[in-house]
Parts: structure tokens; C-alpha cells; sequence
């Protein structure tokens, strides 16, 4: 139903053994398979990190929510690192804090920092 | 020379053929094929010969003596003393190429070679060497006509301008009085007249279509591959018995086949007033139009062929279009309906079959939207009859387009139920129809009517081709439509079901709910409410939402619903419902994620509890009017963590506070960020009525939730 904004966009590559995912524009239900399709175990699989770049991302609902809390279960059981970046006021930040999820996922407010921690962590 | 005048009585004396002598030279004058003649300088006739009598039809004995301008025609009156001037300087006057006026008034064309008679060192006439041109001054302009009408036919690429061309130069280059110009069908069957000029009305309608098999003269051209020539009525008469009957007019009638490859599209039929002969030049010349004509008429209709293909294509691709905007019947329909009348009728009408058998019209469109009413209210009075001979009845039953290529009022009649119906589809204006059905997997759900207004406008088999295959898209787009609003009805009823029908009935607690189900068409949410009593001192106010869409999520939603109030109702403290209902999500099949916010209410003391598990915070109203969101920290949503290890928070409900409970539709735009979201919610919840059903009903309203592609559940409670 993105019919009034940016349309979602979904890239995804490797870089060594690291896989950075782009998530720019509006992320909504009817969108949000692009998501779980690029975070699915295939497309991360022989990765030794992931990492989920949010910081172009405008419009999250529920739906998105559910992709990255679902995603944060999986890695978890496979002992995948992996790192969100997501602006320090970007209106994602506030669903994820109000969701009250926002301490309990590896947040940065950049992909640089985003791409340190999983080196300084692994 | 002036011997020359007695020259017209030639002598038999042999010895007066001596080369060289005057007689000699006379006798050569009056054999020879050119016309020769002598004038003096008062421009009057000296001598004649007899070619000069063949060629403008006046004896010697007429012309001899009378002023030569008596075959000079009056526009050209000029022109002799120009040649006599010209005469008088010395000068011989070499194929001069003119026109002259025979004795019968018939123009004649020659080329002309005049030189001066001299007497001694005198001019004193001259002579004239006149040869008949006329054929080939026909056969120029033949050629150059021919020329006109093939570099004319060449630049039309519209059939039907390529027909007007044609009509034109023809009656042009013939001089007829009336012109036709006749296709043979797509079916091979009959001709249809493409264009006339000359003709009344009456006689086009008489003639607009008729066998290929009867004996007219067009037909006859079309089916020997030859053309007719009947330069007399009594000719044409005899040939064409069934023209005796007809009102036939004129007195000579020349058709001639248009024919590419040995196969004539169709013929060319050319009326004159008067009886005329058909010389060999001349019919050789029309037959030479006529073949360009047949060339030209045949690329035409190769390129407009191209042309419509590209059309249908760029048709169907829109169509295409169409059918995926929406998952609404009703849209779809009216949908492909108005682009049919944009790009391929005047007309078009959808019925479907109902349950019961019954058609049902779903779309009518018309070019002209000053008679969509009309047509509604034909159709109103007229619905169509599933056990009609013609139109979406059969159409449907046999599931096989129909295509009435003409329309006459024999088939009206016979369509009509009454006098009055007649009249009514007589005002339709009908010219051509069609109906195919909307079918898919094997079914037949209804049927496609167009219709053609425009008497240039008959439908062929292409047309119904595109129709057909327009029916079959539109009836898949309408059976995935189908399907679609069943599994939403399904989803909703499940959603209805799971939700409480109605609210209880407690003592110093008001409360309202409203439920907002996204616009039709989308899937259902997992958007759920509760209000549950404990017991006499305890009152649960519960907001929930599962993540996802449609059949799954309002299934999960009643499971959690459902061993929500199961804890709650044992009486367990609301982090404990939570923490039960979370482990439960632990033992179903697939990952589902809930938010949830449950209050715990003492309604006699206001005091209570509450948990958010990720759920937008819930909105308290003091009776000062002053508004908190209750933030308590609570948990991450359910299904998310094996140990949610929820904490309740204090909450206290002074007598006359509101409590505020939403989901996050209400709140959620793409527009702004939640917090702004949250702020609108604040500033409408603070303007608006203490009563709860007043809440519930207008602050949807006021924050535009309506048009919101989310379902919303929004509960207010008021104690005290």
C-alpha cells in the first residue's frame, strides 16, 4: 500500500564474509516479503555476519517489526552476529521503543559503527 | 498554288501523275492521311482535302470559301491571328498542338503545321498539315490520370480514405454519374458496399449488402474475375435479371473486379446516365485504375491490420492493467467496461450469473455518458433473459461468443418482447453486436455485450477475437476476485466470531469499543479487544494486536484471546496472564509475534495494574482533563522471547477519568513519525466527550482512520 511515499527497496551483498542489507523507504505489510526474503536463512547462509542497514528506512509498521524480532530469534539459535543500523532519530528507532525491543536488538546509528562491532565482537 | 482550290476534283488523266507536275502533288494532297488545307490572308478556306473533310466532318464543297474560325473553338479565337502573323513574317509553324470543333460540335485534338504560300516574292495564304491527336492526347491524359490516381491511393493509409480516393478519381476518370465501390466479407459470402457517390440514399440502403452468389453485376465481376460492360439498359437488363426488379436508373453500367492475386477483394460498379459505348483504350484504361486501386486497397488493409494488431496488443496490455487494480468485483468490471467504450465500443454491458441462475448486470458503459442512464433504465426495464435466442443467455449456456455482424430490424423483432421494447431497441441505434463470455477454469460466470452505434462500425471476426479474449482475462481477474472476497469473508466471520459480540455489563464502568476493519478488499488484521470480570473488584480492559494479515492471523488472535481470558479469569495478577500467554505462543507451529497491553481495574477504588507488551501506550484522561500514556515499561511483544518476564506497572483511575486503549492504526501514518501520532491522538482524546461512546465514534473519525489500510480497535473506559 505504498502508494503515497518512497517505495520500499531491498538490496542485499556480500562483502568478504558479511552480508549488508539495504532497507531504504516504506516498509509495510504489503511490501514486507522483500525483507524476509533477503533475511532468509538462504541468503545469509556461509555468512559470518549480517548486517541490516536501516538508515535510509522512512515508514516501519508491524509487519517489519516482526521480520527484524524474527530474524534476532534466528541468528540467536545459529549464533550469527549481526547489526542494525538505524539513525538516532529515525521515526524506526521510536516503533522499536515504544515496542520495547529497542535495547534488546544490536542497534547503531550507523553501518560504520554497525560493521565495527561485529569485527571488535567476532 | 492556287490550283490547290480545284484540287478537291481530281482527275483520272494518268498523265497527269508525272512526278513533279501540279497534278502529281494534288493527287498526293488528297491521299494523304493528314488533313491539308490552304487559307488566305483573310483567314478563308482555299482548299480541302479529303482527310481535312474525315477529320472535322464539313465536304470541300461545305468549307471551301467559309472562314477558316469555323473550326477554331471560341475560346481560342486568338489563337488564328497568331498564326497568321507569324505566317505573314515567313514562318513555318512546326506541331502545333491545339483543339478544333468538328462539324457535329465534338472538340477534336490535333497537332498542326502551317506554313506561308508564297506567290512570287509575295505571301499570299498558307497551308495547313492537321493530324488527328486526340488518342493520343486521351492516352496521356490516361496515363497521366493514372498516374494521379496511384500516387493519390498511394498516400492514404486508412482504408476508408483509400475508399474516398478511389471513388473520386473513379468517377473522375469515367465521367459516371453514380460510383460504388463493394467488399467482399471476411466470410466470403456476401458484398458489402465500402462507399458510393451519385447514389440516393434509398439505393445505398437498398444495396448496403448482398450475396456474392446473386446475379448482379457486382457480384457476377467478383466471382468471374472479369469486368461487365453493358453500354445500353436493354443490355443490362437482359444480363442482370434481378436489377429489373430493382429501381435501376441509368443506362449503362461498367463493373470491374478489384483483384490481387487472382482473388478479388471486391468490384467497382460505375453508373451513367446515358447509353455509351466502352472503347478498348478506355476499358483498358479503367481496368489499369482499377488494378492500382486493388494494390492499393490491399496494402491498406495489410497495413491497417498491422495497425489494429498493434491496437488490440496495446488494448489488452491496458486491460491487463485493469483487471490487477483491484480484487473488487464490482470495480473490475466497471473497470473493463468503461475501457471497452474508450477503445472498442459505443456500448458495452456485463451481466453475471447470479446463484439462482438469474443474470444480474454488473457494468454498462457508453461512449457518450449522456446515455448511460438511458441504457440503465433499457436495461432495467429489459433484463436480459437467460432463455433468449440471441445476446448473454445463449452466450452463457454455450459459452461461446456470438457476433451479429448487422444488425436489422428483422433481428429486433425478433428480440422483442412488445411493441414497446421494439421501439426502444429501434432508438438504440444498433448497428453491430457482439457477446462473449467471461469464463475461467471450465465455468462460465457471465458474459460481455458490445455494441456498435456507428453505421461505419461492424464488427468482424478480429474484433471478436479481441473480445473473446478480453472475456476469458476478465473472467479469471473475476473468479480470483471471487475467491479472494470469499477468503476475506471466511477471515472476517472467523474475526467476528473471536471477538466479543457484546461488552459486559459492570457497575461504575462505562464502556465502549469500535472496531474498524480495513477498506474491503484487504485482508483482515489480528486487531483484537476484550473486557473481562475477574470478580466484583477486578475489571480487565485488554487491547491486542498479531502481527500479519488475514485466515492465520485472526486465528492466532483467537488463541491468544481465548487463553488470555482463561488465565485472566483464574484470577492470575495481568504479568502472569502475560507470561502464561506468551509461553502458549511458545507451543504453536509457526513464530507469531503479538503486542498486547492489559489494565487490571479495581472499578471501586480506581486502583490497578497494568502490563504493555510492545504495545503503543495506552491513554489515560484525568477529570482535569490533564492526559498520560501509560509507559510503564512492561515487556517486548509476545512470541518474541522464551521468558518474557513481564512487570505490571501502578495505575490509578480517579472517578471521572478515561482510559484510552487503541491499536496501532490509529496512531500509525506514513506521514509523520508515531510521536506525532501519539501527539494528534493526545489533542483529540483531550477535546473530546467524557462519555466513551462518543470517544470511540469520534476520534477515529477526527484523526481520518477511516481511510486507513489498517484494521483499528480502539476501547474507552470511564470509571466512577
Amino acid at each position: 500500500m505504498s502508494d503515497d511515499g518512497t517505495p520500499l527497496s531491498v538490496s542485499s551483498e556480500r562483502r568478504e564474509d558479511t552480508v549488508v542489507i539495504t532497507v531504504a523507504g516504506q516498509l509495510d505489510l504489503s511490501v514486507v516479503q522483500e525483507l524476509d526474503a533477503a533475511l532468509a536463512d538462504g541468503a545469509v547462509d556461509g555468512a559470518r555476519g549480517v548486517i541490516v542497514d536501516m538508515t535510509e528506512l522512512e515508514f516501519m509498521d508491524s509487519s517489519g517489526l516482526r521480520a527484524l524480532l524474527l530474524s534476532a530469534d534466528r541468528f540467536g539459535t545459529a549464533g550469527l552476529p549481526w547489526a542494525v543500523a538505524l539513525g538516532k532519530h529515525s521515526p524506526v528507532r521510536r516503533l522499536l521503543a515504544l515496542s520495547g525491543v529497542e535495547d534488546r536488538l544490536p542497534l547503531f546509528t550507523s553501518r560504520d559503527e554497525a560493521v565495527g562491532s561485529l569485527s571488535s565482537g567476532g | 498554288m492556287a490550283a490547290a482550290s480545284r484540287s478537291t476534283h481530281p482527275r483520272a488523266d494518268a498523265a497527269a501523275f508525272e512526278p513533279g507536275s501540279p497534278a502529281h502533288f494534288e493527287a498526293l494532297v488528297e491521299s494523304s492521311e493528314d488533313a491539308i488545307l490552304s487559307k488566305d490572308l483573310d483567314a478563308v478556306i482555299t482548299s480541302w482535302n479529303r482527310s481535312a473533310e474525315r477529320l472535322y466532318g464539313y465536304t470541300p464543297h461545305e468549307a471551301v470559301g467559309r472562314p477558316i474560325s469555323m473550326i477554331i473553338p471560341p475560346e481560342r479565337a486568338d489563337e488564328e491571328k497568331k498564326i497568321l502573323a507569324r505566317v505573314l513574317a515567313g514562318q513555318r509553324l512546326e506541331h502545333y498542338e491545339t483543339q478544333r470543333v468538328r462539324k457535329d460540335g465534338r472538340r477534336v485534338f490535333v497537332s498542326l503545321t502551317v506554313s506561308p504560300i508564297r506567290s512570287g516574292d509575295t505571301i499570299v495564304g498558307a497551308s495547313v498539315v492537321a493530324r488527328d491527336i486526340s488518342e493520343r492526347v486521351r492516352a496521356r491524359r490516361r496515363a497521366e490520370k493514372l498516374q494521379e490516381v496511384t500516387s493519390a491511393l498511394a498516400r492514404e493509409a486508412e482504408p476508408d480514405r483509400a475508399i474516398e480516393v478511389l471513388l473520386e478519381e473513379a468517377t473522375e476518370a469515367l465521367g459516371a454519374d453514380a460510383v460504388a465501390v463493394g467488399l467482399v466479407t471476411a466470410d466470403g459470402e456476401r458484398i458489402e458496399l465500402a462507399g458510393s457517390r451519385g447514389y440516393s440514399k434509398d439505393d445505398f440502403d437498398a444495396w448496403r449488402t448482398f450475396p456474392l452468389a446473386a446475379d448482379v453485376p457486382m457480384s457476377v465481376a467478383v466471382r468471374e474475375l472479369s469486368p461487365v460492360w453493358s453500354s445500353s439498359r436493354e443490355d443490362v437488363m437482359r444480363r442482370f435479371p434481378p436489377l429489373r426488379e430493382a429501381d435501376f436508373r441509368f443506362e449503362a453500367l461498367a463493373v470491374l473486379p478489384l483483384v490481387i492475386e487472382g482473388q478479388a477483394l471486391g468490384s467497382v460498379s460505375f453508373s451513367f446516365a446515358e447509353a455509351r459505348p466502352f472503347g478498348l483504350e478506355e476499358r483498358a484504361f479503367v481496368a489499369s485504375v482499377m488494378q492500382q486501386a486493388a494494390y492499393s486497397i490491399d496494402r491498406v488493409r495489410i497495413f491497417d491490420a498491422e495497425r489494429r494488431t498493434r491496437q488490440r496488443l496495446a488494448f489488452l496490455a491496458r486491460a491487463s492493467e485493469v483487471l490487477v487494480e483491484s480484487l473488487n468485483e464490482d470495480d473490475i468490471l466497471v473497470g473493463i467496461a468503461e475501457l471497452s467504450v474508450r477503445h472498442l465500443t459505443d456500448w458495452c454491458t456485463i451481466e453475471v450469473l447470479d446463484d439462482e441462475g438469474g443474470l444480474t448486470n454488473a457494468a454498462l458503459a457508453h461512449v457518450d455518458r449522456s446515455k448511460v442512464k438511458m441504457l440503465g433504465e433499457y436495461r432495467r426495464q429489459h433484463p436480459p433473459d437467460p432463455d433468449a435466442q440471441v445476446g448473454s443467455g445463449p452466450v452463457i449456456r454455450s459459452g461461446e461468443p456470438e457476433l451479429i455482424a448487422r444488425v436489422d430490424d428483422e433481428l429486433l423483432r425478433a428480440a422483442a418482447t412488445d411493441e414497446a421494447h421494439l421501439a426502444t431497441l429501434r432508438s438504440l441505434d444498433l448497428v453491430s453486436v457482439m457477446t462473449v463470455p467471461l469464463s475461467a477454469r471450465d465455468r462460465t460466470l457471465g458474459a460481455m455485450t458490445f455494441a456498435s452505434s456507428d453505421p461505419q462500425r461492424a464488427y468482424d471476426t478480429d474484433d471478436l477475437e479481441l473480445a473473446a479474449d478480453l472475456g476469458r482475462r476478465t473472467g479469471q481477474a473475476l473468479d480470483t476476485a471471487r475467491l479472494y472476497q470469499r477468503e476475506h469473508e471466511t477471515a472476517l466471520t472467523l474475526q467476528r466470531a473471536l471477538l466479543p459480540q457484546s461488552l459486559p455489563e459492570i457497575p461504575g464502568v462505562e464502556l465502549a469499543v469500535r472496531y474498524l476493519p480495513a477498506e474491503a478488499g484487504l485482508e483482515v488484521g489480528g486487531d483484537w479487544y476484550d473486557v473481562l470480570q475477574p470478580s466484583p473488584d477486578r475489571v480487565d480492559l485488554v487491547i491486542g494486536d498479531v502481527a500479519g494479515r488475514g485466515v492465520r492471523a485472526a486465528a492466532v488472535m483467537g488463541r491468544l484471546a481465548i487463553a488470555l481470558r482463561a488465565y485472566a479469569l483464574q484470577g492470575q495478577p495481568v504479568e502472569e496472564v502475560v507470561e502464561g500467554v506468551n509461553r502458549l505462543m511458545g507451543q504453536f507451529e509457526s513464530r507469531e509475534i503479538a503486542t498486547l497491553c492489559q489494565v487490571s481495574i479495581d472499578p471501586g477504588s480506581g486502583a490497578g495494574t497494568y502490563v504493555r507488551a510492545g504495545h503503543p501506550p495506552a491513554l489515560l484522561r484525568a477529570p482535569s482533563g490533564e492526559i498520560s500514556e501509560l509507559t510503564g515499561r512492561g515487556c517486548p511483544p509476545l512470541g518474541w522471547l522464551d521468558e518474557l518476564e513481564p512487570r505490571a506497572s501502578p495505575i490509578r483511575m480517579e472517578p471521572g477519568s478515561v482510559l484510552l486503549l487503541y491499536t496501532d492504526g490509529l496512531i500509525e501514518r506514513r506521514e509523520f513519525g508515531l510521536d506525532v501520532g501519539i501527539d494528534r491522538l493526545k489533542s483529540a482524546f483531550a477535546a473530546s466527550s467524557a462519555d466513551p461512546r462518543v470517544i470511540v465514534r469520534e476520534i477515529p473519525t477526527a484523526l481520518g482512520a477511516e481511510r486507513v489500510p489498517d484494521d483499528i480497535a480502539v476501547l474507552a473506559a470511564r470509571v466512577g
